[in-house]
């Protein structure tokens, strides 16, 4: 099937943005599919501790308390890194496994794409330095996440596709800004 | 036609003008003025050979209050809900809405 999408008007510019069923529509899906093994693995490979003998479980407090000394997010940073480091540690493995997840079912891929968003403008801001530029890696993944939720990218070859088609989230459409 | 709302040309023109700015206009603003590197550059001794125009500081922030923007526009697009002419269904697959 392919589906062309009404000529838009963007900012004075006509736009005619065709995706389904065409390399559009491909790259999409891929992307997503890469960009939720990159989280995935990154989370993954926190719980090293859990089957490698010896592995130091994950621990972001030096990251928290001395890496992102200086930067705009160390209000935050550093103050989770004394008060409740704990939390961080918890989440951060466990959010980065549930994101990539979601990503590559592309499943709740706006919520998901949502949070990958959040923690990477931490991981963007809190590297102090900027020695490699402000368009850097971080960012790179940041708008990677950003680009899944203006595309809905759960919605080619993913598994929102088929939520979305549900009378449920027919009769509550809001759910597609969580989906797709 | 469009179905951009007031909301969608904030996001896009003062979001998109606070990241780019603090990305791409003061990165080449910087080069121009002599040091294509958003840090102070040393020599092998240590002495600082060129310094920044704009502080790190600055452009950081711009680039967060551009994302800002987004965010808070994201956040009201899920509160105010879909209009109603586009809360039917797409087919399958249909991406960017």
């Amino acid at each position: 099937m392919s589906h062309k999408n009404e000529t838009r008007n963007v900012l004075g510019e006509d736009v005619t943005f065709e995706l389904s069923s065409t390399w559009a529509g491909y790259w999409v899906a891929l992307l997503r599919l890469v960009t939720g093994y990159w989280f995935f693995h990154a989370g993954l490979t926190k719980y090293a501790n859990l089957w490698y003998a010896g592995a130091e479980p994950f621990s972001a407090t030096g990251w928290l308390t001395g890496a992102t000394q200086g930067t705009i997010v160390a209000p935050i940073t550093v103050w989770f890194g004394q008060n409740a480091a704990w939390f961080v540690n918890l989440v951060i493995p466990f959010a980065e496994l549930a994101i990539g997840l979601a990503l590559m079912l592309g499943l709740l891929v706006r919520f998901a794409a949502f949070w990958g968003a959040f923690l990477m403008t931490f991981f963007y801001f809190g590297n102090a330095g900027w020695a490699h530029g402000f368009v850097n890696g971080d960012l790179m993944g940041l708008l990677l996440f950003v680009t899944m939720i203006v595309l809905g990218a759960g919605r080619v070859m993913g598994l929102d596709s088929y939520l979305e088609a549900t009378d449920f989230v027919q009769t509550h459409p809001r759910l597609k800004y969580l989906l797709g | 036609m469009t179905d951009l709302t007031t909301v969608d040309r904030l996001a896009m023109l003062l979001g998109g003008a606070l990241v780019v700015l603090g990305t791409v206009v003061l990165g080449i603003l910087e080069a121009l003025l002599g040091n294509p590197s958003p840090v102070p550059v040393t020599n092998e001794a240590g002495a600082v050979v060129a310094t920044t125009t704009f502080p790190v500081e600055v452009r950081a922030y711009l680039i967060a209050f551009g994302m800002l923007v987004w965010l808070i526009a994201g956040v009201y697009k899920l509160i105010a809900g879909v209009p109603r002419e586009r809360g039917t269904a797409a087919p399958r697959g249909t991406a960017a809405e």
